[in-house]
């Protein structure tokens, strides 16, 4: 999947001159490509990724996803890159504390054809909350959650994963854990990868761009 | 996802919306399977047809002394066309010369009497019938006989040890008109086409009437005395009080029995107009629930839609749910509707109104009709709330 932008910049630094290696010039994100944004707080790093799922469109310039003008796509096209194309980790996680482990996981579209619970369940082994399961996610620590939200991520198809400051409040030997299960999904799906965060992540190889 | 939305709802206020679906739909269709058995039986027994008067001017000791007249003049009679409250006036021309009856039928005994004949336009009668015309080639009179006529026969009847006629009898009796001044009678050939409730006089078409009035007539000037006219639906009191200032009456019975036909009907309407109100008001609770129910699951909704699912497949969900709901609703008010109507017939038959027992289908009808108003107001109403967090 490419991600060509062109002249991009998001309304709220319209009235400074803001430029970066996306913002107010071209940028393309090729297919398979892995980057890493690097920016501090307030600089739009959140921005990016929800105008890449057409969550918002309050910028100038345009985006093309493969081609297609994000600004010309319908809800169902919109629907179907979510669904498809474009899987990512928020900040915020969005999980649903009031559910389960297993059910949150479920909630993705067809789950069912597209990954089993078996595999989903060893994912979860993989990142050591085997135990967490059946666990309301309202009970887990944040960095539990943050597994959680990771492991529903990559229980889907995708071109690009999105990755949103993923391991802000996770330790040293679980990053390493959740990192070696992203490599492993990345090539599987042979997708892009796009990783938002405020410093280095040394264990991913990735081109580095700042905002 | 049933979980997700409807499992952390509250139940209360879905149990109150539900109960006032339940009534609202009860209600409504008792009231109008009522409405139509109801209908059906007033137009049957004349219950619910419209309101026919007869009406002359009051009698007053000065039209006695000869200085006000008591017929309508043409003018008079288009003023009161002109009224919002009459649907229809017309004036009843009677009979300006001599007219006997004389049965003459080897099945009841003979019989010939004095008789006074009227003829009003036919859209007043209330006796179905088709050819309702005479011409001098064709000389049979066909007439309409009061039923107190017949009923004040079949006294005299039993008086004299002789058997009773019923209609149908009566309606092949071979009998004559004999019109005209003694020494110059003429005979004329007469059938029975049917039997009214509103006129106390003998009907007959109006061209032989006018003919008979022209050929034996003493006094030539046509005389308007009565009127016969019907008021517009459910204003009949308008109407009443007219007359009154105007100088008119016209027989007690025949008010009375307009003023209950008139109260009915306004019943009846009411009955449905308040069933319709109640039903809106209960798919209005239902409808508001749905959109509280989706306002609390806003957060969960934004999470699916970011997921992939696409608004129509999330849209679905909430329909299916309230369909399913709605038709467990329709049919505990049906089963709820069986009851009622059984307790009211049974009530109504001990009162002498022996309605038709059949479901109706337009009971039926208008519950599909409301399941349909749901379902669109359920699918669009679900649809735009949802669609307004696929970019949010």
């Amino acid at each position: 999947m490419q991600i060509k932008f062109q002249n991009v910049c998001p309304q709220i630094f319209k009235d400074i001159q803001m430029t970066s290696d996306i913002w107010n010039t071209d940028f393309i994100l090729k297919d398979r490509e892995r980057i890493q944004v690097l920016a501090q707080s307030g600089k739009g790093k959140t921005s990016l990724l929800y105008f890449l799922l057409g969550l918002r469109d309050d910028f100038s310039g345009m985006i093309f996803l493969d081609g297609n003008n994000s600004r010309d796509l319908g809800q169902k096209e919109w629907g179907a890159y979510r669904k498809n194309k474009i899987a990512c980790v928020f900040q915020d996680l969005q999980l649903i504390e009031k559910l389960t482990v297993e059910q949150n996981i479920q909630l993705l579209p067809e789950f069912a054809q597209n990954y089993s619970k078996e595999k989903a369940y060893e994912m979860l082994i993989e990142l050591g909350l085997e135990d967490k399961w059946d666990s309301r996610v309202a009970t887990l620590s944040f960095g539990q959650k943050q597994r959680v939200a990771l492991i529903r991520t990559l229980c889907k198809p995708f071109e690009l994963l999105i990755c949103d400051e993923p391991f802000s409040h996770i330790d040293e030997k679980n990053k390493m854990k959740c990192v070696a299960l992203i490599e492993r999904r990345l090539v599987e799906e042979q997708a892009g990868l796009l990783l938002t965060s405020l410093d280095g992540e040394p264990t991913l190889e990735l081109k580095i761009i700042k905002l | 996802m049933r979980q997700l939305f409807f499992t952390y709802q509250n139940r209360f206020q879905l149990f109150v919306a539900s109960i006032g679906v339940c009534i609202g739909l009860l209600f409504m269709v008792t009231s109008v399977h009522f409405l139509q058995k109801v209908y059906a039986y007033g137009s049957k027994s004349e219950m619910l047809s419209e309101n026919t008067l007869v009406v002359q001017k009051k009698i007053s000791r000065a039209a006695h002394l000869g200085l006000g007249s008591p017929n309508f003049t043409d003018e008079q009679i288009s003023v009161l066309q002109e009224q919002p409250f009459v649907a229809a006036c017309s004036p009843i021309f009677s009979n300006q010369f001599d007219v006997i009856v004389q049965i003459d039928d080897p099945v009841i005994p003979s019989f010939n009497s004095n008789i006074y004949l009227q003829s009003v336009e036919k859209q007043f009668l209330d006796v179905g019938i088709q050819a309702w015309k005479w011409e001098e080639s064709n000389p049979i009179i066909p007439i309409i006989m009061p039923r107190d006529f017949l009923m004040m026969l079949n006294t005299f009847l039993t008086a004299g040890n002789l058997p009773q006629l019923s209609e149908e009898l009566v309606s092949n009796v071979q009998m004559n008109l004999l019109i005209g001044p003694k020494g110059d009678r003429r005979v004329m050939p007469a059938r029975i086409s049917g039997f009214t409730n509103e006129f106390s006089a003998i009907l007959v078409p109006s061209t032989f009437l006018e003919w008979a009035n022209n050929k034996y007539a003493i006094n030539k000037e046509v005389v308007q005395s009565q009127l016969v006219l019907k008021s517009t639906k459910g204003n009949f009191g308008l109407l009443e009080s007219y007359l009154d200032k105007n100088g008119m009456e016209s027989a007690e019975g025949q008010v009375l029995v307009a003023r209950l036909k008139s109260g009915v009907s306004i019943m009846l309407i009411g009955l449905v107009c308040l069933s319709l109100i109640t039903v809106a008001l209960s798919i209005i609770v239902l409808v508001q629930y749905l959109q509280l129910m989706l306002t609390n699951s806003l957060y969960e909704l934004r999470i699916m839609l970011r997921l992939g699912h696409t608004v129509s497949s999330l849209k679905n969900v909430f329909l299916r749910y309230f369909v399913m709901l709605f038709a467990i609703l329709s049919g505990i008010a049906l089963v709820a509707f069986y009851v009622v109507r059984q307790f009211i017939e049974i009530k109504l038959s001990n009162s002498g109104i022996l309605l038709d027992s059949s479901y109706s289908e337009a009971s039926f009808v208008s519950l599909l009709l409301v399941f349909v108003i749901f379902v669109i107001l359920v699918n669009y109403s679900t649809f735009y709330k949802i669609r307004s967090q696929f970019h949010a």
